[in-house]
């Protein structure tokens, strides 16, 4: 069987078998090559904007594209910050196709000139996604710019022009979730080929924004929704595929998780350190690119070789032998434990502080309604203030019909409502 | 870990263990049949019955037995979950 997999962070996508295999090895890598970056979007797992103490310089990381080559690895997503702004970026991306390894490359657009889009199809990039989080004013508002979205949109037809397949990505929230459809036809008018959708974790700024998140019931609307665009899109030469932190196991599962509807396929379980692997910019390698730093970070690629830290670190190997004895909450107890093993890690141990119970789901949100309950998160403690931080909710069940508090306006979602606690330690695995 | 059966009424995945789908309630496997179809269904097997019930026994029966009723199984329409 295949399940999509894919970078949390709005790469390309491949149809992997996962289920019966386990010849685990890095075939999808997402690499952050700097933290520099020419945003400060409020919804940042990263924080990104300035660059990291002890960034891989050019040298290094023509090395990472050696040992990557050693391992096996098919694809590269460059991330940032923003790729573009490291010194060596057009460089690296030559260097991993001369590897035969593909180069995609993840942006916010805002530099992808004409010609930097002709550069990067010269190196070799195929495909560029460009993130696109919602209608222009919600955009703009969201990545704390004006411009930013008419930025993100020219970055779209420069890569087109270019000859790269464009592709976008979005972070659904609270704030943006009524552009679903409108976001659609902008993205289907700029010629975007496939788009990439996710739901806003607590992770990094957005863990300082809880009220901007969805509740997990907001999925019940949400989903049928995005079942309904992905249906167009097939008709419409458009691919919308859901991000691993999106689902599972609704009655449009199926429908939402396949390239083709004659796949049918399902989610098959986190595939941290299995496929995946994740790269900071000092060279810090965990399983996933948007895992907390702290708590799956394996070693660092100017300490340990690529293999020594995929094939012995406890944190590149949690989800290898996950089974339903790993989850707990209502995940350990779901129909779907054995296959779905808890969802995204990242976004559960972004709520909770460890893995393993997911309240974005679509099938529990199901459930809970049919009890006449849903669940609300309720933030209680704040994140550290660092990279890839988090910091921890609860969850209350209340009747489905409880009383909601009036909904904050757009300019109150994206104001920091639980600043981190800087001057506080994150709390351990 | 194979690939999850579809159930035949929503085409939600179904777990393996489980009798019925977890979505909309239906029992496992079996496909509900058009209105028409089942109708069709049941006064054949009706006449079916009578007949069989006249050869054996002489004399005149019903027109029409509907026992069909258990012939297609659609299931219980009730919610199930975990």
């Amino acid at each position: 069987m295949s399940t999509e997999v894919s970078p949390p962070s709005g790469g390309h996508r491949r149809r992997l078998e996962v289920l019966d295999s386990s010849n685990f090895h890095p075939r999808y890598v997402v690499w952050e090559l700097t933290l520099r970056c020419d945003h400060a979007c409020v919804h940042c797992g990263s924080r990104a904007g300035v660059a990291r103490k002890s960034e891989l310089s050019t040298e290094e990381a023509l090395r990472v594209v050696d040992e990557l080559a050693e391992m096996g690895t098919g694809e590269v997503v460059l991330i940032g910050g923003e790729a573009y702004l490291h010194d060596g970026f057009l460089e690296i991306a030559r260097a991993l196709r001369d590897r035969d390894i593909n180069p995609i490359v993840t942006t916010g657009g805002r530099g992808v000139t004409a010609e930097l889009a002709r550069s990067m199809a010269d190196a070799g990039v195929t495909r560029v996604s460009v993130s696109i989080d919602g209608l222009e004013v919600t955009h703009d508002a969201m990545r704390a710019r004006k411009g930013s979205w008419r930025d993100g949109m020219n970055a779209i037809a420069n890569v087109a022009a270019a000859g790269l397949l464009p592709q976008a990505n979005t972070n659904f929230n609270r704030l943006n979730e009524a552009d679903l459809e409108g976001l659609f036809e902008k993205l289907l008018e700029a010629g975007v080929k496939s788009w990439q959708v996710q739901l806003t974790a607590p992770l990094g700024r957005a863990a300082d924004r809880p009220d901007m998140l969805l509740q997990p019931w907001d999925l019940l609307d949400l989903m049928p929704r995005l079942a309904a665009i992905k249906a167009e899109g097939l008709e419409r030469g458009f691919l919308m595929m859901p991000g691993n932190n999106l689902g599972y196991f609704g009655p449009e599962e199926g429908l939402l998780r396949s390239q083709r509807r004659e796949h049918n396929d399902h989610w098959g379980g986190c595939q941290a350190g299995r496929f995946v692997m994740g790269i900071e910019s000092d060279g810090a390698v965990k399983g996933c690119p948007s895992l907390q730093t702290r708590a799956y970070v394996g070693g660092t690629l100017t300490d340990q070789s690529m293999r020594s830290i995929w094939e012995t670190t406890e944190p590149l190997a949690f989800a290898r032998e996950r089974t339903r004895a790993d989850l707990w909450g209502y995940c350990g107890g779901c129909v779907y434990a054995d296959v779905c093993l808890g969802g995204c890690s990242f976004t559960a141990h972004a709520f909770f502080g460890r893995p393993g119970n997911n309240p974005y789901c679509h099938y529990r949100a199901l459930d809970h309604r049919k009890r006449g309950q849903r669940e609300r998160l309720i933030a209680t403690d704040p994140a550290s203030g660092t990279p890839f931080d988090h910091g921890l909710f609860e969850i209350v069940v209340e009747p489905f019909d409880a009383p909601e508090p009036e909904r904050p306006r757009r300019d109150e979602l994206v104001q920091i409502g639980r600043p981190p606690a800087r001057t506080q330690e994150a709390k351990p695995l | 870990m194979p690939k999850l059966a579809t159930c035949a009424h929503c085409e939600s995945f179904l777990p393996q263990a489980a009798p019925a789908c977890p979505n909309c309630g239906k029992t496992r496997g079996r496909k509900k049949l058009p209105l028409p179809l089942k109708g069709a269904l049941a006064i054949g097997a009706g006449a079916v019955l009578a007949m069989t019930l006249s050869a054996c026994y002489g004399g005149p029966v019903e027109p029409y037995m509907d026992s069909g009723a258990d012939l297609v199984d659609s299931g219980p329409d009730t919610d199930s979950g975990p």
